[in-house]
């Protein structure tokens, strides 16, 4: 094979990988499914008068435990049927969108820059605000998460917004470590180095080098934490630590519905779809960001991978 | 090798350290006097007099929680306020339980789940594998409370099969047991397959194809003895995953253990009994990864020699 071969078939490949652009996000099925799922709900719960064909609070006790539209005796009134106060399934599990999409987002968007910021001086500072950062982190560790929020709700008192505080404090310290964990592998590299021998500040080199090769990730990480967070506000609501009643909530719902499966299985069925397809639309969501924000990212914790094991390094 | 056992143990001292410590600080910024909180509005002030010397909310707090954590040391966690019995008591009586339930869910889930990765790395992209990777999404992205509902309604109110709740037989095993599986069950299929993929492109796989070995050979004992390494330390890191989840199993099944205590204390503002199970769940945790990393030491030659 002559050089000029060799140069021909190199030629074009390089190119064309220098070429090839970003995947985009819009190829991307899961993520496509994920991002309809997620703004549909999202619609659903700030105009759910739109959608919801009845009042979620009005009782009709005459038409009471009432089944799903097609099965006998169902009526095309009460699509999914009626609960144990003649209130409409439907127009309950639109509403109850409300609630847990509510407590996923002012849990995500609050410990999120918290988390952030503290991830970020804990990982370029080192120090005070690190040592403390990882002893939080340990000890929130250390507890089984349930148990942790039951315990603060139990002081706190039941709402929408003590919901929203324990998530909040309690998730902003694996956003936290995350964060630091990028910054300490950010900080050796040529780019970063480059920039302090060039004689920038630290807040500069933060600010400019750093947070941009961070927020990626966090974005990507908030987005499965919000599932996380769904999941565990249902898991509130159903044991009756959440937004107490008649407000509809998810997880109360099938709280209720699980006084009547012997005789109407759909007052809890529904609720139950509501919560797993946005749990799978925002994980969908995640896993297309991830793709294409950051295909480097892990969610799952770094010593499942092997690399840190406890003091087993040193 | 003394030494690091000898650091682990201090490292899980001192967060278990912190950990009453939170809890502590946490059941007492209850706005309001405990004492008054958990007798009631009814009580008489000489009623709630009495218990605030009983329980040691009149002291300094400094001496209440030396009180608290020497107590603990010595195997004493108070008195509950609505049993009239010591924490200790309550809590041996039904961690038993949860430990049933949580051991038959972990068993039910590496048997159903280790399998179905490796199944689904070896056949990756296969009809199979993607059905048990969508299963395993959707798994994880289920309420387990709600499947437990749903799995009483089908087994136990239509068909009959198996009781909706209690302990005690098998068969009142079976449900609770597989509800709370599920989530562990999703993530170690997933977390399986992905080592799988990662260890089946090795060079010593290669190798061992080279060497012209047959393929379940391969998969069985090169490539799955590596891959169970990180299954190891997942399933340590779900144990407050799989506690988390057994407060609601429980709760669906009436299922007598610490979910069920937890869950009644909190709503009974029996606060000795809150701290005792908190703390006790966060001892557990600490032990059983402590243990984990000890099992990465024996089990990882790389990991031993360092």
């Amino acid at each position: 094979m002559s050089p000029a071969t060799e140069i021909e078939v190199a030629g074009p490949f390089v190119l064309s990988e220098a070429r090839t652009p970003r995947p985009s996000v819009f190829r991307h099925s899961g993520f496509l499914f994920g991002l309809v799922t997620v703004s549909v709900a999202l619609l659903v719960a700030l105009f759910p008068h739109a959608v919801a064909t009845q009042d979620p609070l009005a009782q009709d006790i005459g038409n009471r435990l009432v089944p799903p539209a097609w099965m006998s005796g169902g009526s095309p009134q009460w699509l999914l049927g009626t609960d144990h106060l003649g209130r409409d399934i439907l127009s309950r599990v639109l509403y109850g969108s409300r609630v847990s999409l509510a407590v996923g987002l002012w849990s995500v968007l609050i410990g999120g820059p918290v988390g952030l910021l503290l991830g970020l001086v804990a990982g370029y500072r080192g120090g005070a605000v690190d040592s403390l950062v990882m002893r939080l982190v340990d000890l929130h560790l250390a507890f089984p998460f349930v148990l942790l929020a039951m315990a603060m709700i139990a002081i706190l008192g039941p709402g929408l917004w003590k919901m929203v505080a324990v998530f909040s404090i309690t998730s902003w310290m694996l956003y936290a470590r995350t964060v630091r964990s990028s910054v300490l592998a950010l900080r050796e590299r040529e780019f970063v180095q480059g920039a302090w021998a060039l004689g920038a500040t630290g807040t500069r080199i933060v600010a400019r080098h750093i947070l941009p090769n961070v927020v990626n990730s966090l974005v990507v990480l908030l987005s499965f934490d919000l599932a996380r967070i769904i999941l565990a506000e249902s898991a509130l609501s159903f044991l009756g630590l959440g937004v107490p009643p008649p407000t509809p909530s998810w997880g109360g719902m099938l709280s209720e519905g699980r006084e009547y499966i012997e005789d109407a299985w759909w007052i809890a069925a529904f609720p139950g779809f509501a919560i797993m397809l946005v749990t799978v639309g925002v994980s969908f969501l995640g896993d297309g960001l991830r793709d294409v924000l950051d295909p480097r990212f892990e969610p799952l914790n770094d010593r499942t991978r092997g690399g840190d094991v406890g003091t087993a390094k040193t | 090798m003394r030494n690091v056992y000898l650091r682990q143990i201090v490292q899980a001292a001192i967060v278990l350290l912190n950990v009453s410590l939170v809890v502590f600080v946490l059941v007492r910024i209850v706005p309001g006097d405990p004492a008054r909180l958990m007798l009631g509005m009814e009580a008489s002030e000489d009623a709630v007099q009495a218990a605030r010397v009983q329980f040691g909310f009149d002291r300094p707090l400094y001496v209440q929680y030396a009180q608290f954590v020497g107590g603990a040391l010595r195997g004493d966690l108070g008195q509950s306020v609505r049993f009239r019995r010591p924490v200790g008591d309550l809590l041996r009586e039904s961690f038993p339980a949860t430990l049933e339930l949580a051991l038959a869910a972990t068993v039910i889930a590496l048997i159903l789940a280790v399998p179905a990765g490796i199944y689904a790395a070896v056949h990756r992209d296969g009809v199979l594998d993607r059905l048990l990777m969508a299963g395993a999404l959707i798994g994880q992205a289920m309420p387990i409370f709600w499947l437990g509902i749903m799995l009483i309604t089908l087994f136990s109110v239509k068909l009959g099969w198996l009781p909706t709740s209690g302990r005690g037989s098998l068969a009142q095993l079976i449900m609770p047991s597989v509800t709370l599986s599920t989530y562990v069950m999703a993530l170690l299929a997933r977390l399986t397959r992905s080592n799988m993929l990662d260890v089946l492109r090795e060079q010593y796989v290669r190798t061992a194809r080279a060497k012209g070995l047959r393929e379940t050979v391969i998969v069985h004992k090169h490539a799955l003895m590596s891959a169970a390494l990180p299954i190891v330390t997942v399933l340590g890191l779900q144990v407050g995953a799989l506690l988390s989840g057994a407060v609601v199993t429980e709760t669906v099944f009436n299922w007598p253990g610490i979910g069920t205590l937890a869950l009644r204390a909190i709503q009974q503002r029996d606060y000795p009994v809150v701290q005792g199970v908190v703390l006790v769940s966060a001892a557990l945790f600490v032990l059983i990864n402590g243990m984990v990393d000890l099992a990465y030491r024996y089990l990882d030659p790389r990991v031993r020699l360092t």
